[in-house]
């Protein structure tokens, strides 16, 4: 039996992948595992896996090419998923990505892949994708941008699972002119965005904190507008707490700008 | 009282956002457009919330009232001109800088605009038109726009309207002509339905445009949609989903809203509903009006002119199957689309879910469950392999007791006894106008 130890990233796992299928051992022997070793079986050989650019491309343009855009798209977001049961993902995409490519090998169109829901495997990935999709559908709109003094947007969030690429991509289209940071909290990763031009990701970026907390004149002013619209569009005789808050739970609200 | 001074934009946003928190619709869906990336904007087809209001509705778009300034005098309105209420009204520049700032900072999926009728009809339609113009061409806005059409207004105007915003509505507000002319004495059937025709006839031809261009405007991309008071008038359930249903029909809209009627005016023509707005009938009736857009019910089957009132206890889904058993339970492994729609606890995705998983693997009791049945419900009306998951009666009262004893009641129902249920009372709804259902679908 065989482990593969990878770092806990997309090209990561992919690389992982990668070497599963270099070694030619068994699949259903195999197994992924991301970060450290925390518990170690007995009768495996533990396979450290470096991640190497070229290997995750070879693999993300054949998962790509095989099982299409939406699969491909759906099996990394799973794993971005960080969620308690997403702790096995990386081996639960491996044997689904395994199953995708061998049914793709029989002649069986693999784009159908996810739809297996029956199969463990699949089902995780399932789950952890629809997750991720989700939180992200949520910072779609409860991702709030002040105005800093020199013109540039700033938001920052808090998100569970590692979502800045999902947001990145929307919020590239919408907002092409603006120059703006999204910056993810959790996980210390910014986006910045220049106009007209794709956004940039930075780990752990540094930036200077007075001008991130200077905010324009203007600021305030449309700061004040929204929380005034927010008070009077709700109707009285429906006030519902528990909706609201089932609806928009409250870790959501400190980055909000009306709660 | 009508008196205008200069106010500033805060206490404008304050009275007019309040006129326009009676209208239902914010929802900013039925769209998928990218940014062309020169303007500011884009919009995708499930919409986006951006927040949730203390009443816990959605907030997607700047609802607000151009003005709330009315020549009209509807009774259950609180815009109507007799109210003695502090008036104003924004002008297109205002409106355009909150949609950009608000939508910037990302507030806002887009802006909802609704009016008073200010001097006429035509006047009233040809400013939002104004701002619209501004908001699209100046401004570049290339998010969502929901604007009514105002009864009455000139069908040019409502044409030249609907190639700059996304969806329009008209609202219905009253599911009959009676109810209509007692309650809203200047409006009328005839300019409520006219403009609903215009769009439905507009957006079909733009659908069948034989050169869709990329750049080549719309018209009314996300459909229309309409609104009715519910609990204002004597109408039953039934009247009122009848009235539903042929508008999905006959008029192709996308959605009917229902909003629960409020005596904001305490008019003593008016109900007065004791216990606040009828909100319960109201969630029943938005159940029941999905069941009719993706559940391939119709309005006959849910209720009838014997049983003309949903059932407090139960959404209409489980009543329906409840009064159905023979035809329970049903197989999931072989049943098509249309039987797996209709058991309780499955719903439009777990069945597509269950028809693509079928075809790969053996379903499993728990394999159901993680792919979003509800067991809980679904257990009783169905059998996987022959077998159902334990041993149920298949008999009404069994299932209507588990069904019950397990989900929380509504709010409404939890001070009544249970020992008083019976499946057909309808408990809290006193009886209501016997009018019958062809009336109110008269010219539709």
């Amino acid at each position: 039996m065989e482990i593969y130890v990878c770092e806990n990233t997309l090209e990561g796992v992919f690389s992982a992948i990668f070497c599963a299928y270099a070694d030619r051992h068994p699949h259903s022997d195999n197994k992924i595992i991301t970060g450290s070793v925390k518990n170690y079986e007995l009768f495996a050989n533990y396979v450290p896996v470096t991640t190497k650019q070229e290997h995750a491309l070879r693999v993300s343009r054949r998962l790509y090419n095989t099982l299409g855009g939406e699969v491909f798209y759906d099996l990394c977001a799973a794993l971005l998923c960080e969620t308690s049961y997403a702790t096995e993902v990386a081996d639960a995409v491996y044997h689904t990505v395994v199953l995708g490519l061998s049914l793709a090998r029989q002649g069986k169109d693999g784009r159908h892949i996810l739809e297996h829901l029956t199969n463990p495997y699949v089902n995780l990935v399932f789950r952890c994708a629809r997750q991720t999709k989700h939180e992200a559908r949520q910072f779609y709109g409860f991702l709030r941008f002040r105005e800093l003094s020199n013109g540039v947007l700033l938001a920052r969030f808090h998100p569970n699972n590692n979502i800045i690429t999902m947001l990145v991509e929307h919020f590239d289209n919408r907002l092409p002119k603006e120059a703006y940071i999204i910056y993810d909290a959790t996980h210390d990763i910014a986006a910045l965005h220049h106009p007209h031009q794709p956004s940039i990701l930075l780990s752990h970026p540094e930036f200077e904190q007075e001008a991130l907390s200077s905010y324009s004149e203007q600021e305030q002013n449309y700061e004040k507008l929204w929380k005034q619209f927010y008070e009077s569009i709700a109707i009285e005789s429906r006030i519902n707490p528990a909706l609201r808050q089932s609806n928009m739970p409250k870790r959501f609200w400190k980055d909000t700008v009306e709660l | 009282m009508q008196i205008t001074t200069d106010m500033d934009l805060l206490s404008k946003l304050n009275i007019l956002s309040a006129s326009a928190k009676y209208d239902v619709a914010c929802t900013s869906s039925g769209v998928d457009r990218n940014n062309d990336g020169s303007g500011t904007g884009n919009c995708i087809a499930p919409g986006i919330c951006h927040t949730f209001s203390g009443d816990g509705r959605c907030v997607s778009l700047l609802k607000i009232l151009f003005t709330n300034e009315c020549i009209f005098n509807c009774s259950y309105c609180i815009n109507r001109r007799d109210n003695d209420i502090v008036r104003a009204s924004f002008t297109p520049d205002e409106v355009c800088r909150l949609t950009m700032e608000f939508y910037r900072r990302n507030y806002i999926e887009g802006l909802f605009l609704s009016s008073g009728i200010l001097v006429s009809p035509n006047y009233t339609m040809d400013l939002l038109y104004q701002t619209l113009l501004k908001l699209r061409r100046e401004e570049n806005f290339q998010g969502y726009i929901h604007v009514k059409a105002i009864p009455g207004a000139d069908a040019e105007l409502i044409r030249k309207v609907g190639f700059l915003a996304d969806r329009m509505s008209v609202n219905l507000e009253l599911p009959t002509k009676e109810s209509l002319t007692a309650l809203a004495p200047n409006k009328n059937r005839r300019t409520i339905l006219s403009p609903m025709r215009q769009i439905q006839q507009g957006i079909t031809t733009s659908k069948n445009e034989l050169m869709p261009y990329q750049q080549h405007p719309q018209f009314v991309p996300a459909g229309q949609s309409t609104q009715m008071i519910i609990g204002a008038t004597k109408e039953t359930d039934y009247q009122i989903l009848s009235v539903a249903e042929k508008l999905y029909q006959n008029f192709s809209l996308k959605r009917v809203f229902y909003s629960a009627f409020m005596n904001v005016n305490m008019d003593s023509s008016l109900p007065m509903p004791a216990g606040g707005p009828p909100l319960l009938r109201e969630h029943r009736l938005y159940q029941a009006d999905f069941l009719l857009r993706y559940y391939r019910f119709s309005a006959e089957e849910l209720l009838s002119e014997e049983k003309p009132n949903f059932n407090v206890f139960l959404d209409p889904k489980c009543d329906w199957a409840i009064r159905h058993l023979e035809l329970y339970p049903v197989e999931v492994t072989t049943a098509n689309y249309n039987t797996l729609l209709r058991v309780p606890g499955i719903g439009v995705t777990s069945a597509k879910r269950i028809m693509a998983a079928r075809r790969q693997g053996q379903l499993s009791y728990p394999a159901l469950k993680k792919m979003g049945v509800v067991l809980k419900r679904a257990l009783f009306f169905i059998t996987l392999g022959g077998r159902q998951m334990y041993p149920t009666r298949i008999e009404e009262d069994y299932i209507l007791r588990n069904l019950l004893s397990d989900a929380k009641a509504p709010l409404e129902v939890q001070q009544l006894s249970y020992r008083q249920l019976s499946l057909f009372d309808d408990m809290m709804l006193e009886s209501k106008g016997q009018n019958d259902v062809h009336e109110c679908l008269q010219e539709l």
